[in-house]
């Protein structure tokens, strides 16, 4: 009976034993030995998306993809690492302890080397028919017009798992409609590596990304940017902004930024350069401000182009004493010459006819306090004080362009919408977007809302007219040419007072003022060679209008 | 009764027959995967080449490219004052024409 129990026993055993080994080998490595199978008879490969192209209004490439791969090793199938490495060293321009150090660990099994090489470099690589290392393909942003408008486009860098993302302007608002979708192929493979094509095969294709055509000329954009690097050495600014819109579609014809940085190559660059100040940056406006309150007034039916003021001193908010500019005083005179001759003590005027809730709603509506909506990534604005917020010497400062910030873009939209009939327009980069099967999407231009009538308009239009006509800037006025602008110079508060010697100067206009084919905004930063925007920024935004009546075929009158 | 006895004779024909096909087929197929990787492998190299030739008409319409070429081919922005030099013994059209 005892060797029945001891043959009963010992089974039992071999079978826990066997039980065991089997709950070892389907569940605890179960995962990893079926991968381990699959790889031996099937192949799976990454068929990697093309990045969509970003096209300009001519549909010509600003930045499309070029081919390129990631150079990786294979430790265990290299013989002489030492040899590898310094061979790889020598063309990638890496240090040769590194990669050797990478190539001698032995209990990996793939090692990425280098990324994103082309060309040449990997030709040569290529060439050297070193086993152990192998390409895989990718892409790389290349950029036919260099560093063109390099704040608008942004750049495309790495996320943190190493896949390509896109950074700021049009690459970091569009990333996935640019980055498509990676294909897959899996199937198994005969003995050579070659795939079986009666075994079981799945294969999704790449969808390529969709590519994007935008508003921006590059005629215009290489225009305004040559003269804002010239403006900026002549005059000895610091930085520099320029913004062209069209006003009726709210399309951005060109957008420049100096100091700017190089796409290709921006990790060597400061990275406070990353931003575009066109839409990151606020800065007091000043002067050019002056427009709004006086189309608000004409708006409201309070003045008119010839209601007359007295201009016969400073003018007195509570214990604030408001001069003009230049502390000269005209006298009697009409609201025209106000905005001519820019006085601060007119605009006060203007600001307590219309009383703070009415002044605080056209500012609203114009758009300020509140961003555009543009189609860009890092667009900021500033908010404005609550309602209850406004003393009366916010009130009289912001109706000339002090105590309130606004963005180069704001400004310019705002001034477009004098220049479209009093419509507000939605800023847009992107005017239609391309998929992969070629079909076209519109985006079409976006009406805000009506900020003051088409009459209104037309009489700030003109007023805006005589202010560039008689004004200090009228030896720089393209002769023939109908421009409608304003001069404006405000001062850098720092650390809680104004900077009496730094200023931004700037000109906001738009041209041909009775049909306007572009509006634009220009500022410099910190002027040495004059503070005063009539002297700096105004001759600039007259230079470049001059090129873009030429470009866009606009006679004189 | 006859058509099921034929039915049951040609069976083992027909599975004899199909498995021979099946045969000729994995055979004819078998050295398929090497023609299919191949074209995989023409296929990437002419989207390569695709996409470089893309980049070079790119590269080569860019306004960058341009405003080099019409540089070297004497192409200048108007300066604002233009003067016309002749050599000493002539003289404008219609200068000579009063001589």
């Amino acid at each position: 009976m005892w060797r029945l129990w001891l043959v009963f026993i010992f089974l039992c055993s071999i079978f826990f034993v066997i039980s065991i080994r089997l709950f070892y080998w389907q569940v605890i490595t179960g995962n990893t030995l079926k991968t381990q199978a699959a790889n031996q008879y099937a192949i799976t490969r990454s068929l990697p998306a093309i990045r969509g192209q970003i096209l300009d209004s001519d549909r010509e490439a600003i930045v499309l993809s070029q081919p390129a791969f990631l150079v990786f090793g294979e430790p265990q199938d290299i013989q002489d690492p030492r040899h590898v490495s310094r061979k790889l060293a020598e063309i990638l321009s890496l240090d040769e302890s590194e990669i050797l150090r990478m190539l001698s660990d032995t209990k990996r099994m793939w090692i990425p080397i280098a990324r994103k090489v082309e060309g040449k470099t990997y030709e040569d690589i290529r060439a050297l028919k070193l086993k152990g290392i192998g390409f895989e393909k990718e892409s790389k942003r290349y950029y036919p017009e260099s560093s063109m408008a390099a704040h608008l486009l942004g750049f495309v860098g790495s996320d943190e798992n190493g896949n390509d993302k896109g950074y700021f302007g049009i690459e970091g608002y569009y990333d996935r409609e640019l980055r498509g979708k990676d294909g897959i192929v899996q199937s198994e493979k005969d003995v050579k590596g070659a795939p079986i094509i009666i075994g079981e095969t799945k294969r999704i294709n790449a969808e390529k990304g969709r590519s994007l055509t935008l508003w921006l000329d590059r005629a215009v954009q290489k225009i305004i940017e040559n003269r804002l690097k010239d403006g900026i050495e002549t005059y000895g600014a610091k930085e520099g902004t320029v913004v062209v819109m069209d006003p009726k579609t709210g399309g951005i014809v060109g957008m420049a930024s100096y100091p700017t940085y190089d796409p290709t190559a921006y990790t060597t660059f400061d990275k406070s350069l990353y931003k575009n100040p066109a839409i990151a940056d606020n800065f007091e406006p000043g002067s050019t401000f002056k427009v709004f309150v006086m189309a608000s007034g004409i708006q409201e039916k309070l003045i008119t182009p010839t209601t007359v003021i007295d201009e016969k001193g400073p003018v007195q908010v509570n214990e604030y004493t408001i001069r003009t500019w230049n502390n000269e005083y005209h006298g009697s005179i009409s609201m025209t010459d106000v905005l001519r001759f820019s006085s601060n003590v007119g605009m006060v005027y203007i600001a307590n006819t219309l009383g703070k809730d009415t002044l605080l709603q056209y500012i609203r509506n114009f758009g300020f306090g509140d961003i555009t909506g543009v189609d860009l990534e890092e667009e900021q604005s500033s908010k404005l004080r609550s309602d209850r917020d406004w003393s009366d010497i916010d009130l009289a400062t912001a109706s000339f362009g002090q105590g309130i910030a606004v963005t180069p873009l704001q400004m310019v939209r705002a001034v477009g919408a004098l220049a479209n009939d009093g419509w507000l327009m939605e800023p847009h980069v992107v005017k239609e977007m391309i998929d992969s099967k070629g079909k076209r999407i519109d985006i079409k231009p976006k009406r805000i809302r009506q900020v003051v009538n088409a009459g209104t308009a037309k009489i700030i239009t003109e007023m805006m007219v005589t202010a560039v006509d008689k004004g200090e800037a009228q030896w720089a006025k393209p002769k023939g040419y109908r421009v409608a602008g304003k001069t404006g110079t405000a001062q850098i508060p720092v650390a809680g007072h104004y900077d009496e010697k730094k200023t931004i100067a700037s000109f906001v206009g738009f041209a041909p003022a009775d049909n306007p084919r572009f509006v634009m905004l220009v500022t410099l930063r910190e002027p040495t060679s004059s503070p005063w925007g009539s002297e700096t920024a105004a001759p600039l935004f007259l230079n470049i209008s001059r090129d873009l009546f030429q470009y866009y075929g606009i006679p004189a009158e | 009764m006859r058509i099921i006895r034929l039915i049951i004779k040609a069976t083992p024909i027909c599975i004899i027959a199909l498995i021979l096909v099946k045969l000729i087929i994995i055979n004819e197929f078998a050295d398929i995967g090497e023609k299919v990787k191949s074209l995989d492998a023409r296929l990437s190299r002419v989207q390569e080449e695709n996409e470089i030739l893309t980049q070079r008409y790119a590269s080569a319409s860019s306004l960058l490219t341009i405003a080099i070429k019409a540089e070297e081919a004497s192409y200048h922005a108007p300066a604002k004052d233009q003067y016309l030099s002749l050599p000493i013994d002539q003289f404008p059209v219609a200068v000579a024409a009063l001589k």
